[in-house]
C-alpha cells in the first residue's frame, strides 16, 4: 500500500529552507545597517547643527561686543545716528545679521534697524531674557515664524550698565547647509539600501543555486536508492545500488545491498524449497500411482494361477462317484443295496457270513483329461510359487536383506540349469534357443541368483518373441569380467522406454490389452542381483528389431583372494 | 433280498439339447480350460480370445449370456470397451468388424482378476450386469448366471 506522496518534494523544501534562511539573514543585516546609518546621520547632523549654531552665536557675540564697545561713546553723546550707522554697517558687512536693536535698561528700543519687525523684536519675553544677560550671550529665538539666533551684549556706559545690544543672526545658511547635508545623508542611505537589495537578490539567487545543488546531492542518491528498491520489488536482484555521494548515502546503499543479498538468498532458498517440494510431491504421487498399479498387477498375477489351483480340484472331485459296497471275504463278490441303512452279513452268492461294508470310488471322466488338468494344476502352482518368490526376492532386495551365497561357479553348469527351465518354455512357444559360451569359464557368484537372472532374461525374451523367432544366449570373457548377453528377435523396446524397463513396478505396456502379463518386478530384481555381484546390466533395443540385455560380472570380485586362482585356470 | 451284484452306473449324465449358450471372452488359455471343464456339462460354452473373435461369433450366433474378461492380451479393445459397444455406450471409433453386431440383449458378467482397479459402479456404468472376481468361484458364478438367465426368460 503506497503512502500518499506529499506534493512538496524534498528538493523544493530544501531550496525553500536555504533561501528563507539567506533572506532572513540578509534582511536582518540590511535592516541593522539602515537603522544604524540613520541614527549616525541624525547624530552627526545634531552635532553639526550645534557646532554651526555655536559658530554663528560666537560671531554674533563678537559682533555684538564690537557694536557695544562702539556704542559706548555714541550713547554718551546721545549720537543715535552714529548708533544707527554702526548697526547698518554691521548688517552691511555681514549678511548673516538680519537686524540690530539697541535698547536701554528700561527695555526701550533706542535704535532699530527694521521698524517692520519692531513689534515682534520688542517681544517682552525676549527683551527680559536679553536684559537679564550679564555678559554677551546667544539666545535662540523664533521671531515672526523665523528661527533666529539673537546675540546679546550688555552696553556699559561709564562702567555702568546702560542697556543691551541685540543682533539678530540669521540661521538660514546653517539650515540650508544642514538640509543639504541631510539630503546627502538620505541619498546615501537610499543608495546603500538599493545596494543591499541588489546584494540580497544576488544572495538569494546564489542561495537558490546552492540549495538546489545541495538538494540534488541529497535527492539524486535517494532517487537511485528508490530505483534500486523498485528493481528488487520487480525481482531483479542483479543490479547493485548505483549510489555515489556522502558517507551516509554510501552506508545506506551498502545496507540496502546487504538487504538485497539477504532477500536474494532467501528467495533462491524458497524457490529451491518449493521446487524440491514439488518434485517430492510428484515423486510421491508417481510412486503412489505405481504402487497401486503394482498392487493391481500383483493381485492379477496371484489370482490367475489361483483360478486353476482353486477350481481344478473342485471340478475333478466332482467327477468321482462314491458308492456303498458290500464285499464277500470268501468269494470276492461285490454287492449293492437299495437300502443303505441295511446291514446284511450273509453273502448272497456263497452264503457265508463274510460280508463287509465298504466304499467304492469311480472316476467318471477320461483319465487323460484328468491327467491334463493335474498337470495344469502343477504348472499353475509352480507359477504361483514363482510369483511369490519374485515378491519375496523383491522385498528382500528392497530391504537390502538379500545375501549372496558366493561360490566358485562353472558357467556351463549355470547354463545347464537355465536350459532345464527355459527349453520347455521356448519349445512350447516355437522359439529357438542358441547357447554360445566359451568352454571352461568360471567365476565367483551366487549360482542360484545368477541362474535366476538368466532365467528372467530368457523368460522375458521368450514372452516377447513370436513363434519362429530365435534367442541367443552368449557368455564371453572380457578382461576381468564375464559378459552375459541375451538377444531376441522380438518386438523390441522404444529407446525412450529403456530407462523405465529396469524400474520396479514398471511394465513398458501398462494397458489392459497388453500381450504379456507379469509383476513388473523381474527385471528390477535381475538388475539389483547383478549389481550385488558388482556388475552392471544394460539394454540395447529398437522397436521391431529385437532386444539385447547384457550384463558384466567381475570374475572374482566378491572374493578377491580367489581371483588369481580363478584367472590361473 | 435287497442286495444285488454291484454294477457301475453308465457315465456322462450331461445335459443335451436345451443347454443355454454362453460366450466366454477370455485371453488366458488356462483360465478358459478350467472354466470350460467346469461349465461344459451344464452350458454350451464357446470361447472368444479377443474383440474381433467376439464380434465374429456374435454376428453368426445368438448367446444367452456373455462372460467377459477385462484385460485381453493382443486385442484392440478391452472387455470394458466391448461391453460398452454391445450396450450402446461406446463413444470411441467403432472398428469395422464390430459394425452392426448385436448381442441381442444377452446379460454380461465381468470376470476379472483386477478387483482393485475397477469399482463395481464403473463396471455397472459400462453395462456389466454382474461382477465375479478371479479366482472364479463357480458356485457363485453359476448362481449369478442362473439368476440372470431366469430374469431373461
Amino acid at each position: 500500500m503506497p503512502r500518499t506522496i506529499s506534493p512538496t518534494s524534498l528538493r523544493f523544501k530544501l531550496v525553500l529552507m536555504v533561501v528563507s534562511l539567506v533572506a532572513v539573514v540578509v534582511a536582518l543585516i540590511s535592516g541593522y545597517f539602515v537603522v544604524k546609518h540613520q541614527s549616525d546621520l541624525r547624530e552627526a547632523m545634531t552635532a553639526r547643527t550645534q557646532a554651526m549654531k555655536t559658530e554663528v552665536g560666537k560671531k554674533g557675540i563678537a559682533l555684538a561686543g564690537n557694536v557695544a564697545m562702539a556704542s559706548e561713546r555714541a550713547i554718551a553723546v546721545l549720537d543715535y545716528l552714529f548708533l544707527t550707522e554702526v548697526l547698518t554697517t554691521t548688517m552691511k558687512n555681514d549678511d548673516g545679521v538680519v537686524y540690530g536693536i539697541v535698547m536701554d535698561n528700561e527695555r526701550r528700543a533706542l535704535v532699530h534697524t527694521d521698524t517692520a519687525l519692531a513689534g515682534s523684536i520688542l517681544d517682552g519675553d525676549i527683551d527680559k531674557r536679553a536684559a537679564a544677560a550679564g555678559d554677551a550671550v546667544a539666545i535662540e529665538v523664533t521671531m515672526n515664524g523665523q528661527h533666529l539666533l539673537e546675540a546679546v551684549a550688555p552696553i556699559h556706559v561709564g562702567g555702568k550698565r546702560w542697556g543691551t545690544i541685540r543682533l539678530g543672526m540669521s540661521l538660514k545658511r546653517v539650515e540650508a547647509e544642514i538640509a543639504s547635508y541631510e539630503r546627502e545623508g538620505q541619498q546615501q542611505i537610499t543608495n546603500s539600501v538599493l545596494t543591499m537589495v541588489v546584494v540580497a537578490v544576488l544572495l538569494i539567487i546564489a542561495a537558490s543555486i546552492v540549495g538546489a545543488t545541495v538538494a540534488t546531492q541529497v535527492v539524486k542518491p535517494l532517487n537511485h536508492l528508490l530505483a534500486g528498491v523498485n528493481r528488487i520489488r520487480e525481482g531483479d536482484f542483479d543490479g547493485a545500488f548505483d549510489v555515489h555521494g556522502s558517507a551516509e548515502f554510501m552506508n545506506l546503499a551498502n545496507g540496502f545491498d546487504a538487504m538485497r543479498e539477504t532477500i536474494r538468498e532467501r528467495d533462491a532458498r524458497l524457490r529451491q524449497n518449493v521446487e524440491e517440494l514439488r518434485i517430492a510431491v510428484e515423486k510421491a504421487e508417481e510412486a503412489s500411482r505405481l504402487k497401486s498399479q503394482f498392487l493391481a498387477n500383483i493381485s492379477h498375477e496371484l489370482r490367475t494361477p489361483l483360478n486353476a489351483i482353486v477350481n481344478v480340484p473342485v471340478t475333478l472331485l466332482a467327477e468321482y462317484s462314491v458308492f456303498t459296497v458290500w464285499t464277500c471275504g470268501s468269494c470276492g463278490g461285490e454287492f449293492q443295496s437299495d437300502d443303505p441303512n441295511e446291514n446284511p452279513t450273509e453273502c448272497p452268492a456263497c452264503g457265508k457270513a463274510t460280508l463287509t461294508r465298504g466304499e467304492k470310488v469311480l472316476l467318471a471322466g477320461e483319465p487323460a483329461q484328468h491327467r491334463h488338468f493335474l498337470n495344469r494344476l502343477k504348472q499353475q502352482a509352480r507359477h504361483l510359487l514363482n510369483v511369490v518368490n519374485d515378491l519375496l526376492d523383491f522385498s528382500k532386495v528392497e530391504a537390502k536383506r538379500m545375501q549372496l551365497a558366493l561360490a566358485e561357479v562353472e558357467v556351463a553348469e549355470v547354463l545347464r540349469e537355465l536350459a532345464e527351465t527355459v527349453d520347455v518354455l521356448a519349445a512350447g512357444k516355437g522359439v529357438t534357443l542358441v547357447y554360445d559360451a566359451e568352454p571352461g569359464l568360471k567365476l565367483v557368484a551366487d549360482p542360484l541368483r545368477l541362474t535366476q537372472v538368466l532365467i528372467n532374461l530368457v523368460g522375458n525374451a521368450i514372452k516377447f518373441t513370436p513363434a519362429g523367432g530365435r534367442i541367443d544366449i552368449r557368455v564371453h570373457r572380457r578382461g576381468g569380467m564375464l559378459r552375459f548377453s541375451v538377444s531376441d528377435t522380438g518386438i523390441g523396446i522404444a529407446p525412450d522406454k529403456h530407462a523405465i524397463v529396469f524400474e520396479s513396478f514398471r511394465q513398458v505396456d501398462g494397458s489392459h490389452t497388453r500381450a504379456v502379463g507379469g509383476t513388473g518386478l523381474g527385471l528390477a530384481i535381475a538388475k539389483q542381483l547383478v549389481e550385488m555381484h558388482k556388475g552392471h546390466m544394460w539394454l540395447e533395443s529398437e522397436l521391431g528389431k529385437g532386444s539385447t540385455f547384457t550384463f558384466d560380472i567381475p570374475v572374482g570380485v566378491a572374493l578377491p583372494s580367489r581371483l588369481k586362482e580363478i584367472e590361473a585356470t | 433280498m435287497a442286495l444285488s451284484p454291484f454294477k457301475a452306473p453308465a457315465g456322462g449324465q450331461s445335459k443335451t439339447g436345451d443347454k443355454r449358450r454362453i460366450l466366454y471372452v477370455e485371453d488366458d488359455d488356462v483360465i478358459w480350460e478350467v472354466a470350460e471343464f467346469a461349465l461344459h456339462k451344464d452350458y454350451d460354452i464357446t470361447r472368444a480370445r479377443n474383440a474381433r473373435e467376439t464380434f465374429d461369433l456374435l454376428r453368426r450366433n445368438i448367446y444367452d449370456l456373455i462372460l467377459m474378461d477385462i484385460q485381453l492380451a493382443g486385442s484392440d479393445l478391452d472387455g470394458i470397451a466391448i461391453t460398452r459397444l454391445l450396450k450402446g455406450r461406446y463413444d470411441g471409433t467403432v472398428p469395422a468388424y464390430a459394425a452392426d453386431v448385436s448381442s441381442h440383449g444377452a446379460p454380461i458378467i465381468f470376470v476379472t482378476a483386477y478387483t482393485s482397479l475397477y469399482k463395481k459402479e464403473d463396471l455397472e456404468r459400462a453395462g456389466g450386469d454382474e461382477r465375479i472376481s478371479k479366482p472364479v468361484d463357480f458356485t457363485r458364478l453359476s448362481l449369478a448366471m442362473t439368476r440372470l438367465l431366469v430374469r431373461d426368460l
